[in-house]
């Protein structure tokens, strides 16, 4: 849970949603759901995923249409379009052009030299209070967005209505809260918080504090800040040019850039993409030919063809589908930041390479994946039908961390311990720790004991210097605050389960996940079985 | 009270006998079944361990449904050691074999209660045996705050 000085953390409290009656957990750069089966570790990786979207895609219509295809009606939650907001707090066109004077000097005293320069320093600047209060009403969720956010987390889940997932019996109701505790200052102590109930009329209200000054959020570098500034250059450039009539579209323009860049200070990390890797990912690899080429001959003779009821998939799958797909739409070089980490994968467990052979090389619609072995002759891919289990689990992940995974994004993955080896899923722990280090956040679901017990190594490795542990689980480490294990644990009134924080035990060296539950149980009735041979051997 | 209860009863003193088994923040619950019963405290100066070598922390003995039970009991609040809890059992078994009436029929195990064994540890476990009357047994594991009845009675 969330500390007062937790500066930075989100905290997600979930009520009544799917199997759990109640969670609260901070979403920290690794984290990770633990705990028995059907107690809702992928119902709240799922939530996750679908927050991520309704929160990137609700505040930015350019950036949902030039990353990620959200789908033409999915509105814009957040911000109430551009320069009405300057207007509304300028009664008099004079305080208006001082709004708009503020706004404009404290843009230019604010931003890097030249966008070169790092703003971590300068990202502690506050929004002038004045153009702050302007700004606050654009991040609450606009009226009937409720609506839309349902509409998305059902579509993840792939179920009809939202109202499906609320936990039965008894609640009527699901409660979603996110808290963004923003920093220790002394203005600063409530948080931004959002909040989103899901039932007959679902609604979704922010609480933005009057006195919590508002921030540039420090994951951004040069390109807002150029961007920003060339609009500035624009709006006097026409204003010069158009004696006197002020370009209101650009001003616009620049209040929405403003919006995007205060608006990750206010919600954090969820405002990043998320990537969800489902557990039945190597399934889906082994069967993606086969189901694209349908869903793609189907599309393209919609017309002429019989009308087919087709099956629904869960957005999370679709998603994953979708993204596969699109995977070499974008030239190889441009995507994805965390392509080390992808070749160190295909080095240290796959001992080969993944391959995604571009629509134009196959001759296809769609790109196809395959397996080539370190050492095979360039023409020797194997289908990734021919290839363990193991590649066809590994192989999305390799494609997504080379192609499509960000610093600063969320990498969601089910069970990463499925198909692996202990050694394998050992060093499986370490490459996702590394993507951690890269800046890349992981969520996973896990039931892997030595998963667990890597992090331990991992976490615990933060306490030696950097030379002191190079030979030790390759070096890497992550410190506890950037950990966090969840325990998902059933409970019998009210019937669900809960969610609560398991620290990491030093004296045990790991995160206590109840495992030993099950080996006590098990030694002991190997020992009941031995107590038995033994008795029949003395008879 | 049952011929075995009484008997050992008699040959330790009543105020190394105790009714709650927990130590340095571990405990476990005694089994309800096991009505007729003594738990010897066996850090107790007055207890029948040995004073100066090596010992566990209670000796069970108990009864139900007509039947004996001898339990050497090791409580461990963190990650338990095979190495080191097993010759303590072994300790404890010593004792019963003196305390015990030597014609009762009895069952015999021994108990760890700890936080955690790692896998190693928990390798081993299944290696190392204690002997009484020439029995051998394997070292049973609970976890701190479970109940007894898990394994006995």
């Amino acid at each position: 849970m969330a500390k007062a000085n937790s500066k930075g953390l989100l905290e997600l409290e979930v009520k009544n949603f799917g199997p759990i009656v109640e969670a609260k957990v901070d979403l920290r750069p690794f984290t990770l759901f633990v705990g028995s089966s059907n107690t809702g570790k992928s119902y709240l990786a799922v939530l996750i995923y679908a927050l991520h979207r309704i929160f990137r895609a609700g505040y930015s219509r350019r950036l949902r249409h030039i990353t990620e295809d959200f789908g033409a009606d999915f509105p814009v939650i957040f911000g109430t379009g551009g320069y009405q907001q300057l207007r509304r707090g300028g009664k008099s066109t004079k305080l208006l052009e001082e709004n708009i004077e503020t706004l404009f000097n404290w843009i230019i005293q604010t931003s890097p030299k030249g966008g070169k320069e790092n703003i971590s320093g300068k990202s502690q600047n506050p929004l002038p209070e004045k153009i702050a209060a302007l700004i606050r009403p654009s991040l609450d969720p606009k009226g009937g967005s409720g609506d839309y956010a349902a509409e998305e987390i059902a579509r993840c889940f792939g179920v009809d209505l939202a109202s499906q997932l609320i936990r039965i019996p008894g609640a009527k109701n699901a409660k979603v809260v996110l808290r963004r505790h923003v920093g220790e200052d002394a203005d600063c102590k409530e948080p931004f918080a959002y909040e989103l109930r899901l039932g007959t009329s679902p609604s979704f209200i922010a609480s933005i504090p009057e006195n919590n000054p508002l921030r540039i959020s420090s994951g951004f570098t040069d390109s807002p800040w150029i961007s920003l500034l060339s609009i500035i250059a624009e709006i006097r450039k026409r204003q010069r040019e158009s004696e006197g009539l002020f370009p209101w579209w650009w001003l616009s323009r620049l209040m929405d850039e403003l919006l995007e860049i205060i608006f990750p200070y206010v919600v954090g990390h969820i405002s990043r993409p998320a990537h969800y890797l489902p557990a039945d990912r190597g399934g889906v690899m082994h069967a993606h030919r086969t189901v694209v080429s349908v869903l793609v001959e189907g599309a393209t003779s919609g017309g002429i063809r019989q009308e087919v009821p087709t099956p629904m998939l869960s957005g999370v799958l679709a998603d994953f589908l979708k993204q596969l797909i699109a995977l070499d739409d974008v030239p190889y070089k441009k995507r994805g930041h965390a392509g080390g980490i992808a070749l160190e994968i295909e080095k240290a467990m796959l001992r080969g390479s993944v391959r995604s052979d571009a629509r134009a090389k196959t001759g296809t619609s769609y790109p196809v994946f395959s397996y080539l072995p370190s050492g095979w002759k360039e023409d020797q891919n194997l289908p990734l039908i021919n290839v363990s289990s193991m590649v066809s689990e590994l192989a999305p992940v390799v494609l997504y961390l080379r192609h499509v995974v960000r610093p600063g994004d969320v990498l969601i993955i089910e069970e990463p311990e499925a198909h692996l080896h202990p050694a394998m899923q050992v060093e499986f722990t370490r490459q996702l720790a590394a993507a951690v280090r890269a800046g890349v956040r992981v969520i996973a679901t896990t039931h892997s004991e030595w998963i667990l017990e890597e992090l331990a190594n991992l976490v615990r490795s933060s306490g030696l210097s950097e030379a002191e542990r190079k030979d030790i689980s390759g070096g890497i480490a992550l410190e506890s605050n950037e950990v966090g294990a969840w325990l998902f644990q059933p409970k019998e009134r009210p019937k669900g389960s809960v969610v609560r924080e398991i620290p990491l035990d030093v004296e045990s060296g790991t995160f206590a996940a109840g495992y030993d539950d099950v080996a006590a149980a098990l030694h002991n009735r190997w020992a009941d079985i031995e107590s038995r041979l033994e008795a029949r051997r003395r008879r | 009270m049952s011929d075995l209860v009484k008997a050992v009863r008699t040959k330790v003193s009543e105020s190394c006998c105790v009714k709650v088994c927990k130590k340095e923040g571990c405990k476990v619950s005694l089994p309800s079944k096991c009505r007729q019963r003594v738990l010897i405290d066996m850090d107790h100066r007055e207890s029948p361990a040995e004073k100066h070598g090596k010992r566990c922390d209670f000796l069970f003995v108990g009864e139900a449904k007509g039947e004996g039970w001898v339990v050497p009991i090791e409580l461990k609040k963190g990650k338990a050691s095979p190495s080191e809890v097993v010759p303590q059992l072994q300790a404890g078994a010593k004792v019963a074999e003196k305390i015990v009436p030597k014609n009762a029929e009895l069952r015999f195990r021994t108990v760890v209660a700890a936080g955690r064994f790692g896998k190693y540890e928990r390798g081993l476990l299944r290696k190392k045996e204690v002997k009484f009357r020439g029995m051998s047994e394997l070292v049973r594991w609970i976890k701190c705050g479970e109940s007894l009845a898990k394994l006995i009675c």
